[in-house]
């Protein structure tokens, strides 16, 4: 009985095949009950329409505008920088390149401890230039109580000009040496403290060194001699 | 130019869903009994929709909808539903009970005589299975196919259901208009 009463609701509503709707309408016409389905089938539906009606609920629609206008807002911004997402990474990439180009270049006050290595030998010329730079800082260092065995000058990678004097002590101890980079202010590898604030140290290729800076520029004084001393020696040289 | 496009695509999608929000709401209502989960079902259901516009086939918006709203009712409202209001699917299967006479049926004359809260209270009082199914086909006028597809149950397990669901809307009925005495009037007439 239940594929029938389905079959007349089927029919209600329109839903039904030619054949099939054949068959339904020769039940409803050979049973009342099934007939009296069928009007009971139709006029709920058309009660239901009648009766139940769409509700309108203008605060919960607004409410709705308001989330669509939070998505629109999220999408925008997603949209955007997806769409420049490239633009921004590779305008980074590029300023940190140029940044540490310009760095190593023009800007950096940092000696690097390969540009200098060429002047650890005390006693050696190093990368001596025929001419010796007009580098003004050397007088204001005072080697009045050093006897100076060797002068040589010239300039590392960076174009940035040196001298180095060979020097031996009150004592007439050789093996030391002296180094004034012009426009630096830093050393790499020189920067342990030391009895004077003033004064780094460290080791240059297994030397030891201290440094220290005169009017932008920088001293590097090394040689086979303890920490302590070179500390000493170079104080004595900032007087 | 872009956001131009977005704009156009917005306009027209806030135009299709503010004309369809009465029902969708209505339908929300009646499935949740509940005006705040209701609204809450509806929102849920145009948000959806207007993420997924772009994959929208341009042909029937209102049934594209209610089939997200039914959905989403299906998939997450109804588990928070009362025991009480739900069935199982076994209900589902089971046969129906002999049709009464056909005098004791109420006829469309009664039916127009109740009031719209009697009729929408009678529904309310349909397992929410049989409810969706008769909401979106007689009130929505959505096809079997497209309650199907809406529900994701076979056409024939629709037709089943809408039966079904008259039937106890029927006795629902017949129920409540013998208690506020429109069936008796009817028969001293």
């Amino acid at each position: 009985m239940s594929q029938e009463i389905e079959l007349v609701h089927a029919l209600a509503d329109g839903e039904l095949d030619a054949v099939e709707e054949a068959r339904a309408r020769q039940l409803i016409s050979e049973s009342a009950e099934l007939s009296a389905e069928y009007e009971w089938a139709r006029s709920i539906k058309s009660a239901l329409l009648t009766h139940c009606k769409p509700i309108a609920n203008d605060e919960a629609w607004q409410r709705c505008i308001g989330r669509l206008d939070d998505l629109d807002k999220v999408k925008g911004t997603e949209s955007f920088v997806g769409k420049w997402a490239w633009v921004f990474c590779g305008a980074l990439l590029l300023m940190i390149l140029a940044g540490g180009v310009v760095s190593r270049t023009f800007g950096s006050r940092t000696v690097s401890n390969t540009q200098i290595a060429g002047l650890l030998d005390p006693i050696g010329s190093g990368t001596a230039a025929n001419k010796v730079p007009n580098v003004q800082v050397a007088n204001s260092v005072d080697l009045s109580k050093f006897q100076r065995t060797s002068v040589v000058g010239g300039y590392l990678e960076n174009d940035r000009a040196f001298v180095k004097y060979g020097l031996r002590d009150q004592v007439g101890l050789s093996g030391l040496a002296l180094a004034i980079v012009q426009g630096a202010d830093r050393i790499e590898g020189l920067d342990q403290s030391t009895s004077n604030a003033l004064i780094k140290s460290g080791k240059l290729n297994g030397i030891n060194s201290v440094t220290w800076s005169v009017q932008g520029n920088t001293c590097v004084l090394f040689g086979e001699r303890p920490t302590d001393e070179l500390v000493s020696l170079a104080e004595e040289m900032m007087n | 130019m872009l956001f131009s496009r977005a704009n156009s695509t917005r306009d027209r999608f806030q135009r299709q869903a503010e004309t369809v929000y009465p029902s969708l709401f209505g339908t929300a209502l009646r499935l949740t009994r509940d005006r705040e989960e209701a609204e809450d079902l509806a929102q849920e259901a145009i948000v959806r929709a207007y993420e997924a516009y772009d994959r929208f086939d341009g042909e029937n918006f209102k049934a594209w909808i209610l089939r997200i709203l039914t959905n989403l009712y299906i998939n997450k409202y109804r588990r928070r539903k009362r025991s009480g209001h739900s069935v199982s699917l076994d209900d589902d299967e089971s046969s129906f009970e002999p049709v009464g006479a056909a005098e004791e049926i109420p006829d469309r004359q009664l039916l127009d005589e109740m009031l719209g809260s009697e009729i929408e209270e009678a529904l309310a009082q349909v397992p929410e299975i049989f409810r969706v199914a008769v909401l979106l086909s007689d009130l929505e006028g959505m096809s079997y196919d497209e309650i199907a597809l809406a529900t994701e149950v076979p056409v024939g397990t629709v037709r089943s259901r809408i039966a079904r669901g008259r039937t106890i809307l029927r006795r629902e009925l017949e129920r409540y208009a013998l208690q506020e005495g429109y069936l008796k009037q009817e028969t001293e007439k």
